[in-house]
C-alpha cells in the first residue's frame, strides 16, 4: 500500500478509535455499559476476537488491570497501539519522513514470510476468540 | 485481453505496450504470476472482511491484522472495504505483474 494512502487510512481510523473511546468514557458515567458496533456479533450473536476490547480499556483506565486482562487481553495492546500510532503518524507527517512506513513494510514482510512468527500469532488470536466465546462477552 | 478483469482500464494499454516489447522467455514467468480475481476478493470481503481476511488474501497483511484486532475497524472499515477492495486488488495485480516486466 502506498505511503500516503496508508497514512490517511491509519490516521482516520486511529482518530475514530480515540473518538469512540472518548465517547465511551463520557457515556459510561451515565449508562455503565458500552454499546456494540460489532457486525459479527450483531449478526451471529457470538463475540468476535476483539469483542470486549473497549470494556477492557475502560477497566484499565479505572486502574483495574486484572479485570481488564480477564475481559480481553487485546485491550491493553490496542490502547498502546492507539497511542503509538497517533504519535508516530503525526511525527512522521510533520517531519515529512517515512520511518513508520519502512517499519510497517518490514513487519508486513516478516509476518508474511516467517511462519514461525505468524502461526503462533494466529493461534493466539484463535485461542483468544475461543476464550471470548466461552466467556460469552 | 483475457486478463482484462484483473486490471484497471487505464492500466491495460500500458501493459499491452510493455508485453509487446517483452522478450518471449519472460512470457512463461508472467503467465505464472499469482493474480487475484477482484470479484472473488469482493465475495471474501463481504463474508470475512470483518476479520481482515480480504486484506490478507491480497497481501496487505499489516492492514489485515489491524482490521482483525479492531472488530473490523469498529465495523466502519469492513464496510468501506466492500467498496475499496476491488480497486485495491487490481492495483496489487498491477504491482505484481510489474515486478516481472523489467
Amino acid at each position: 500500500m502506498p505511503r500516503n494512502r496508508l497514512y490517511t487510512y491509519l490516521l482516520f481510523f486511529t482518530l475514530s478509535g480515540w473518538l469512540w473511546l472518548g465517547w465511551n468514557v463520557a457515556d459510561q458515567s451515565v449508562h455503565g455499559e458500552t454499546p456494540t458496533v460489532c457486525l459479527f456479533k450483531a449478526i451471529t450473536g457470538l463475540p468476535c476476537p476483539s469483542c470486549g476490547a473497549t470494556r477492557a480499556i475502560l477497566l484499565l483506565l479505572h486502574g483495574n488491570f486484572r479485570d481488564s486482562m480477564m475481559m480481553n487481553p487485546l485491550g491493553i495492546i490496542l490502547l498502546l497501539g492507539l497511542i503509538i500510532l497517533l504519535l508516530w503518524l503525526i511525527a512522521d507527517m510533520l517531519r515529512r519522513s517515512d520511518s513508520f512506513y519502512r517499519s510497517y513494510r518490514k513487519t508486513e514482510n516478516m509476518l508474511a514470510h516467517n511462519y514461525r512468527l505468524s502461526v503462533p500469532l494466529v493461534f493466539l488470536v484463535l485461542s483468544n476468540w475461543i476464550w471470548n466465546i466461552v466467556k460469552g462477552l | 485481453m483475457t486478463y482484462s478483469k484483473y486490471f484497471e482500464g487505464h492500466h491495460l494499454m500500458a501493459i499491452r505496450d510493455q508485453l509487446l516489447k517483452l522478450d518471449d522467455s519472460k512470457m512463461i514467468q508472467i503467465q505464472s504470476v499469482n493474480m487475484k480475481d477482484p470479484t472473488m476478493v469482493l465475495i471474501v470481503s463481504i463474508i470475512g472482511g470483518h476479520f481482515g481476511i480480504d486484506r490478507f488474501i491480497i497481501g496487505d497483511t499489516g492492514v489485515g491484522v489491524a482490521k482483525l484486532l479492531t472488530c473490523g475497524g469498529l465495523g466502519i472499515w469492513t464496510i468501506v472495504d466492500w467498496f475499496m477492495i476491488m480497486g485495491r486488488t487490481r492495483q496489487v495485480n498491477m504491482e505484481r505483474i510489474q515486478m516481472y516486466m523489467h
